[in-house]
């Protein structure tokens, strides 16, 4: 029971937070923070098998939690389902830098680094655990007729 | 031993391994929240103590001059800036029951990393109040979350404390 007045949603808490299921959370912890320079906030909170129960990280402006899996509550991971439903929208200043990192950190290259046409530079990563990072870095202001007209012209050259 | 027999909270806290020890065992009673989800006996307020040093007490007193205090645990390994081992009894605790609670004092970049692991739970049995109808993994979430709460108290106060001498404040 609490007294007191509190705040329903406290500051500082976003209204989406990405919970990811993991298979060796403690890892892919490491790998964030090589990758996409997460920090870890809060506590980190581990049975005694070192199955992390929950654990924060930071990545730019956004909180991320995660749990290594628990298959007996239905709680498993991209790697032991087989694929990930699931894309992360990465925006970071050099996606190229980013990318690249991510690469040398043990993230595997799944869509090269290239211009898009709405103004943005994408390229996408697979992390060592199963989950598809886009990231992207905003390019071009495209003005909205340039936009139709690039998006026409797209569909045409796909078309042949 | 079951994977809940122990449950482990590690957190980050910006000062050195030294503050992080003193400011854990000498100002318990400063951060330690009050109330009843986090101290040991009515009226959930009092004064938490722990004893300096090997066969030291961790002990609430229901005020100041009680003299028959609620012994939670006695002090197994006081190896400052780096160890810190107690033993853990709650009220409720049948006088068989015991546990014990180990900390850790790791340097890291950013300051200390502590690191505290509640072990023994699979002495107290699953219908015991003390597990507040939590077992397995549910329990290990249950404890965990209650000491992330006491540690991150604990680490705003070490951090509060840090910055006060960085900008020279305090009464020196």
């Amino acid at each position: 029971m609490t007294t007191g007045q509190v705040k329903p949603v406290p500051d500082g808490v976003h209204t989406v937070i990405a919970y990811l299921c993991l298979e060796g959370a403690a890892g892919a912890i490491d790998f964030y923070k090589k990758a996409f320079g997460a920090t870890e906030k809060g506590a980190r909170i581990t049975d005694s098998t070192g199955r992390v129960g929950h654990a924060e990280i930071r990545i730019g402006d956004c909180t991320i939690m995660l749990a290594d899996e628990h298959p007996e509550l239905g709680f498993r991971s991209p790697l032991s389902l087989g694929g990930c439903p699931v894309l992360f929208m990465l925006n970071v200043p050099d996606v190229d830098a980013m990318v690249a990192r991510a690469v040398s950190a043990g993230g595997q290259l799944t869509r090269p680094v290239e211009n898009q046409f709405y103004g943005s530079r994408t390229g996408e990563i697979t992390d060592p655990f199963g989950y598809r990072w886009y990231l992207s870095t905003h390019v071009e202001d495209v003005p909205e007729a340039e936009l139709v007209r690039r998006a026409a012209e797209r569909e045409k050259a796909r078309r042949g | 031993m079951s994977a809940a027999d122990a449950v482990t909270v590690s957190i980050e806290v910006a000062v050195t391994p030294a503050v992080a020890f003193e400011v854990f065992t000498e100002d318990v009673d400063v951060w330690w929240q009050r109330g009843p989800r986090y101290r040991f006996l009515p009226p959930y307020a009092g004064v938490l103590r722990l004893e300096r040093g090997v066969g030291g007490r961790l002990v609430h007193l229901r005020d100041a001059d009680d003299t028959d205090p609620f012994v939670v645990g006695h002090v197994q390994v006081w190896e400052p800036p780096e160890r810190l081992v107690f033993s853990w009894r709650l009220p409720n605790f049948a006088p068989h029951q015991t546990t014990e609670v180990e900390l850790r004092f790791e340097p890291v970049a950013e300051g200390t990393r502590v690191t505290l692991t509640h072990r023994g739970w699979d002495g107290v049995p699953d219908a015991h109040p003390a597990r507040h109808g939590h077992v397995g993994r549910a329990f290990v979430l249950f404890k965990g979350h209650w000491w992330a709460d006491v540690l991150g108290a604990a680490k705003r106060h070490a951090e509060a404390v840090r910055s006060e001498v960085d900008t020279g404040g305090g009464t020196s």
